[in-house]
């Protein structure tokens, strides 16, 4: 690889880095494990950078190889899911009031109820710009289901915060695997 | 790749049974929450990383 190409990848690489730990800390809320999986995500890049097709999508790239790094050390770490249907959550409640004045604090609070997948499926969508397709492409899964998972968690917001009273049924839940898991 | 927050698209919102005021005000939360973490202050950690990846034999 040449020096200038190097050097251009670790230039857009920096300018990657505040949305790499946004995303993480959506992920996985704590600053230091964030700031460890931002980390570990620039080492792996730049190690598989000769793998990356210049001219792709650099930061869906490293957004990928972060949720991966997301995942393996869940699974390592074991670090607690234990609602991943969010439904305990809900029943819980936040006391947000009408969802037209909610505070940042509400609605942090309510995002943090939301299982893992709602939460990269709304960040990566609604607050990343990514297409639908993109989402599904760095997720591994079908872009129904990703359509599905943003509409989950932004019922289920609606419901936390307090606003409009949706039941999630069955319309609303992910495609079944026969749908197709890619 | 749409505009950051732009997702009140037809085709997001078709299945969605909440009000376009919810979707919108959701829309919002979601953009204040996520900007607060996109503008947070970067350590110096992340560059020095870079730094020592793009020239490995430098160690300070």
């Amino acid at each position: 690889m040449s020096a200038d190409r190097s050097s251009d990848f670790q230039t857009e690489l920096a300018a990657l880095v505040p949305n790499l730990r946004a995303f993480a800390r959506s992920l996985c809320g704590a600053p230091d494990q964030a700031d460890d999986l931002v980390q570990e995500t620039l080492v792996k890049a730049w190690k598989s950078q000769a793998s990356f097709a210049e001219g792709s999508n650099l930061k869906a790239w490293l957004f990928t190889i972060l949720r991966n790094a997301f995942l393996s050390e869940r699974r390592k770490r074991k670090w607690e899911v234990p609602d991943s249907d969010g439904e305990h959550a809900l029943q819980v409640g936040v006391n947000g009031g009408q969802l037209g004045h909610m505070d940042m604090l509400d609605f942090n609070k309510a995002f943090e109820q939301l299982p893992d997948e709602q939460k990269e499926a709304l960040v990566l969508i609604g607050a990343e710009g990514f297409s639908y397709e993109e989402a599904a492409l760095m997720c591994g899964c079908a872009v129904g289901t990703i359509k599905s998972r943003v509409n989950r968690a932004r019922n289920k917001l609606a419901q936390i915060m307090g606003g409009d009273p949706v039941t999630d049924t069955a319309e609303h839940r992910e495609p079944s695997q026969q749908a197709g898991s890619r | 790749m749409r505009q950051q927050g732009e997702w009140d698209l037809p085709e997001d919102n078709e299945n969605s049974a909440l009000s376009q005021e919810a979707q919108q005000a959701i829309a919002q939360g979601l953009r204040n929450a996520y900007g607060v973490l996109l503008e947070a202050p970067l350590p110096e950690k992340f560059a020095d990383l870079l730094a020592a990846l793009a020239n490995p034999e430098k160690k300070s």
